[in-house]
């Protein structure tokens, strides 16, 4: 959120024209992200406002960049899925029928344009990886410490099947419901709660090294 | 017997540490901003789309050319398939009181027979194709694979089976329609984002089984098995 909850940006294409993007310190106004905030904002989008558009973009772009960058793990791809999130999202808000909310509706486009990043460049990396480095495995040591905990950590996430990364990283590192969750893969909430499921059980048996800290509750 | 919804959190200690998966860094909004205004103001102008060029630039929206080119071709070779598929039936009705035993005859008809409908599919097919991969090449040079019309290398490959199962792929004809079949797999393969390293192979493929100039040589007149006609 922005420090001193205000802000204002001009138009650089008209100075004279303050545009307030949001004003958190008004307390008539809903609050960013809120369900009336965005039917106000999606209303105004349509009517053609670029002020809104803004808005919709500087409310959403942080949530959404930190989905597609856990996913993606790279800057400049994870700048290029935010980027064009928000144009298909721009595109498509005709189709939005606010059955759920705005953040959530954002997330599964930005979800489904982070899959097609991380495909390609997958299929990019197998193509061209030499040999020796697709047998390359984290050996386990006898005594590990905290980085190697850390380290193998990430390593076992990578490994993770594709759907249950996805579910472990939105619900576990970012705080998602399942119900969120489903919506944005396109899912049932209980499909999601098994993948999260197994997903804590491949890792608690991958990092069983680290017992017993890792594998009990 | 695991439960499926056993909802135990893993330690806090792991969760921690997994919030250092791929954690995001600062984010630059204002660039970010900036480039979805300058793709959007050119979509609208219509110089190229606004979504897909983003990630790595390549793809192309439905709403472009692709659309044109692909509409067209795929009329072209439905006229050529359904030409195919009628030449293969009168091929098929004709063949089997001749097949068994070839006579002198039967040879001399085939030499003196005009061009059967089968014929003319089977030349208008390998042109067609010699068309498409010539645009192929045209592309790759320069370096607009993406823009090509998958869904006309897709009705080449289904015409090319019509013929490799039909009668008319002689020993001459039949090798190069099973490389040409390779070929339009591959392309169909590349989909909306033509990779360098596969569109290299294809191009290799080309080259080295000497696709193009089989394609211009060899004959489709007389290819045809004696009793077909």
């Amino acid at each position: 959120m922005h420090p001193g909850g205000q802000w204002l940006r001009r138009d650089p294409r008209n100075p004279f024209e303050a545009v307030c993007v949001y004003v958190l310190s008004h307390g008539s106004n809903p609050a960013p992200g809120s369900q009336v905030d965005d039917q106000q904002l999606i209303g105004r989008i349509r009517a053609g406002d670029p002020a809104a558009e803004r808005q919709l973009f500087e409310t959403y772009a942080d949530r959404i960049h930190r989905i597609v960058f856990r996913f993606v793990g790279d800057p400049e791809a994870a700048q290029d899925c935010v980027q064009e999130t928000f144009i298909r999202a721009f595109d498509r808000l005709g189709t939005f029928r606010g059955e759920a909310a705005l953040g959530t509706w954002l997330g599964s486009i930005a979800v489904s344009v982070a899959l097609n990043a991380l495909r390609g460049r997958r299929r990019d990396e197998k193509r061209h990886a030499p040999w020796e480095e697709a047998e390359v495995v984290a050996a386990p040591s006898a005594r590990i410490s905290e980085p190697d905990l850390k380290t193998r950590l990430h390593a076992e996430i990578d490994q993770l099947p594709e759907g249950y990364r996805m579910v472990f990283l939105l619900h576990d590192v970012e705080g998602y419901t399942h119900e969120e969750i489903g919506t944005m893969l396109g899912v049932q909430s209980g499909t999601s709660k098994a993948q999260l499921f197994r997903a804590r059980a491949r890792l608690r048996e991958r990092l069983a090294d680290f017992a017993p800290e890792v594998s009990g509750a | 017997m695991t439960d499926e919804h056993d909802e135990t959190p893993l330690d806090p200690r792991i969760v921690e540490l997994a919030k250092g998966y791929n954690a995001p860094p600062a984010v630059d909004r204002e660039a970010m901003w900036q480039v979805i205004e300058a793709r959007r103001r050119s979509a609208v102008d219509g110089r190229y789309p606004a979504t897909g060029s983003g990630l790595g630039g390549r793809r192309k929206s439905r709403g472009s050319r692709r659309p044109v080119l692909s509409t067209r071709a795929a009329a072209w070779i439905s006229g050529i398939a359904a030409l195919l598929i009628v030449g293969i039936g009168i091929g098929r009705l004709t063949a089997p009181s001749r097949v068994a035993l070839p006579t002198r005859e039967a040879v001399a008809t085939t030499a003196k027979v005009p061009a059967t409908a089968l014929e003319v599919a089977a030349a208008q097919h390998l042109s067609q194709a010699e068309a498409y991969l010539t645009l192929f090449r045209a592309s790759v040079r320069a370096g607009q694979v993406d823009s090509l019309p998958v869904a006309a290398a897709r009705q080449l490959l289904a015409t090319n089976r019509l013929l490799l199962d039909s009668q008319v792929a002689s020993a001459q004809l039949r090798p190069l329609l099973l490389d040409l079949e390779l070929v339009l797999a591959e392309i169909t393969q590349l989909g909306t984002t033509g990779r360098q390293a596969d569109v290299q192979l294809i191009t290799d493929g080309l080259d080295h089984g000497d696709v193009m100039t089989r394609l211009r040589v060899t004959p489709v007149r007389g290819s045809l098995p004696i009793g077909v006609l």
